[in-house]
């Protein structure tokens, strides 16, 4: 019977530790690497003079982020019952927003991360149908991920967006749960 | 990080072992839960079996060994209840996501889609087992907002 591992690659479950050691290794490599903002700018591995596609592709991100940030104040200005169950979405797209800030450190994020809060006329009145509009806007969000993970030039940069792009997968799935109690 | 085809294929086989592993927790998952659940849980499992197949007919025609699935796998902790193979469903989900983070940090375009797409997945699937999601799926970020 495979070893038992404490990791949670595979779940737990492990045929042999070095598959595990490979694993966990190369999860590392990629939280370091994350948090430092280690990335690769250009092919031959010297930092371009404009922006590369990948710090231009960044602050787009940022942008959608805060705008979706945005409507999450909106909904929750006009039903403030949603503050509570909506908190843990709104500090974990804080801690995306972060996160991007710190990739690509080498290039200065151009975008300013605030938008106005849309007009609270178009938030739903209904909480159900409120929640399924953000849920809807998560969905569009992962989805508008998938052109930059495959065309970004740093492996360590794509590994990031494919993870919020996965967190946003799972806030949709999350809300529309919440939007059907 | 530069991806290279050995780097891909590496991140590959050790996806594609995670599957294996997530196919026989799967089986064990299925048996502990009933109506909806079960059925979702075989849902799953036959996802899980055509990722399989796919990251293994991807490795073949590198003309590489795929990866075979181990005769058997100790489970990290007992499965007694439904709330257990619950949790345990999450951290099969939990393990993959670690693995197709992996390959996407190390694959070219196209491998970078596949592991995108197979970690969007892990993550919602964790989410539904556990009703609750991290700010960073398969990335080990300690960033908080869980």
């Amino acid at each position: 019977m495979a070893d038992i591992s404490r990791a949670r690659a595979a779940g737990g479950l492990q045929r042999h530790p070095l598959s595990r050691r490979r694993v966990l290794a190369a999860a590392g490599i990629i939280a370091a690497a994350a948090v430092s903002g280690c990335t690769r700018n250009s092919s031959d591995g010297t930092a371009p003079d404009r922006p590369s596609v990948d710090a231009t592709a960044r602050d787009r991100i940022l942008d959608d982020k805060a705008a979706l940030l945005a409507v999450y104040a909106a909904t929750i200005e006009r039903h403030p019952t949603l503050r509570r169950p909506l908190d843990g979405f709104v500090r974990r797209h804080t801690a995306h927003i972060d996160a991007l800030k710190r990739a690509l450190a080498a290039t200065p994020t151009n975008s300013a991360t605030t938008t106005r809060r849309p007009h609270q006329a178009r938030i739903a009145p209904q909480r159900s149908m409120a929640v399924r509009a953000l849920a809807d806007a998560e969905q569009a969000a992962t989805e508008s991920r998938r052109s930059v993970v495959e065309s970004a030039l740093s492996g360590t940069f794509a590994a990031l967006v494919a993870s919020i792009a996965a967190c946003e997968n799972a806030h949709a799935l999350l809300l529309r749960a919440e939007a059907d109690r | 990080m530069t991806a290279t085809p050995e780097r891909e294929l590496a991140a590959a086989q050790t996806a594609l072992a995670a599957e294996h592993a997530a196919i026989y927790g799967y089986a064990v998952v299925g048996a502990h839960l009933s109506g909806d659940e079960r059925a979702r849980a075989i849902a799953v499992y036959q996802a899980h079996r055509r990722r399989r197949d796919e990251l293994a007919r991807l490795i073949a025609a590198e003309k590489q060994a795929p990866t075979p699935a181990a005769a058997a796998y100790r489970l990290p902790f007992a499965i007694e209840s439904a709330q257990d193979a619950r949790k345990l469903a999450a951290r099969l989900e939990d393990g993959l996501a670690q693995a197709y983070a992996a390959l996407v940090a190390a694959g070219g375009k196209d491998m970078r889609g596949l592991g995108a797409s197979a970690l969007a997945e892990a993550a919602a699937m964790a989410a539904g087992w556990r009703g609750s999601t991290t700010a960073f799926p398969g990335l080990a970020v300690g960033a908080g907002g869980n």
